[in-house]
């Protein structure tokens, strides 16, 4: 009996799941210009922590978990999700780095009256 | 008999098929391709917010000036960037208008050497780009400042 075929393929589909489920991990990110900075922390190191991105588009239009959403939704989404963690929500605000500072002084006040003070910026390490 | 012996073995190395081989190498190439990581490591901002701006009433006209609390608290340092002409920006730092960044990051290096936990709000004019915030925001750090905000309104 030839194993090759069976072999062949389970290895094709071994590859493709691993291959998928990465993507799918990738998908969630919109591709934007960060700010650029030297005092960031390492991300993997804050990570324990329950977070809701926000993406901030060039147009200064918002998504989270991939969806456009206004101001006002984002901030009760906040809102919801900060009064069911125990120990606080955090933000993580991913915004195009030539983003007007209106956009975020309303969303940083949203996050405010959604109760979190507790608001992170992805950036990117410095350039040497 | 060797002459024989010679001619199988030939025979027998032409017969080994590539095909194998090679249908691994793609499957590995294409796994590592797909696999690999292009996207640039992200790190995160630790930062405050300033919510002395929003007024009870909630709205933006009713905001007092920016620099009326700089007064009132000598303890807070603002730094207020404003699109100038050409692009440039207008940096004030507690009411005192600063040419540009590095005289900025001198300025507070003093502060912060003075008293490490001087709280000091970063707040930008509107059209001013998140860039030029969060590298102000980054050098207060840089200079060791422990309270550092955005100003939310």
């Amino acid at each position: 009996m030839n194993m090759t075929p069976m072999i062949d393929v389970t290895f094709l589909l071994i590859i493709f799941f691993l291959v998928s489920s990465h993507l799918a991990k990738q998908e969630n990110n919109v591709q934007l210009e960060l700010p650029i900075t030297q005092t960031g922390i390492d991300s993997e190191l804050s990570n324990q922590h329950p977070t809701a991105t926000v993406h901030v588009l060039p147009d200064g239009s918002l998504q989270m978990g991939g969806q456009p959403i206004s101001l006002e939704n984002a901030q009760r989404a906040i809102a919801a999700r900060h009064a069911e963690t125990p120990g606080g929500l955090r933000v993580r605000i991913r915004t195009d780095r030539n983003v007007p500072y209106s956009v975020i002084a309303k969303l940083l006040r949203a996050c405010t009256q959604a109760g979190t003070n507790d608001v992170v910026f992805a950036v990117f390490d410095e350039t040497p | 008999m060797r002459t024989n012996y010679t001619d199988r073995f030939n025979q027998s190395s032409f017969e080994i098929s590539m095909t194998p081989m090679i249908d691994v190498v793609f499957l590995l190439l294409i796994f590592f391709l797909t696999t690999a990581n292009f996207e640039i490591i992200e790190q995160l901002l630790p930062s405050g917010i300033s919510d002395q701006g929003i007024a009870a009433s909630g709205k933006a006209e009713d905001l007092p000036p920016p620099e009326q609390p700089a007064e009132v608290n000598d303890c807070i340092v603002r730094i207020l960037a404003k699109p100038g002409e050409l692009k440039n920006f207008v940096f004030e730092f507690n009411g005192a208008t600063i040419p540009d960044l590095e005289a900025i990051s001198q300025r507070l290096r003093a502060v912060i050497a003075a008293r490490a936990d001087v709280p000091i709000i970063v707040d930008p004019d509107d059209s001013v780009p998140i860039s030029i915030a969060v590298d102000i925001y980054d050098r207060a750090r840089t200079a060791g400042g422990l309270q550092v905000y955005f100003a939310a309104r």
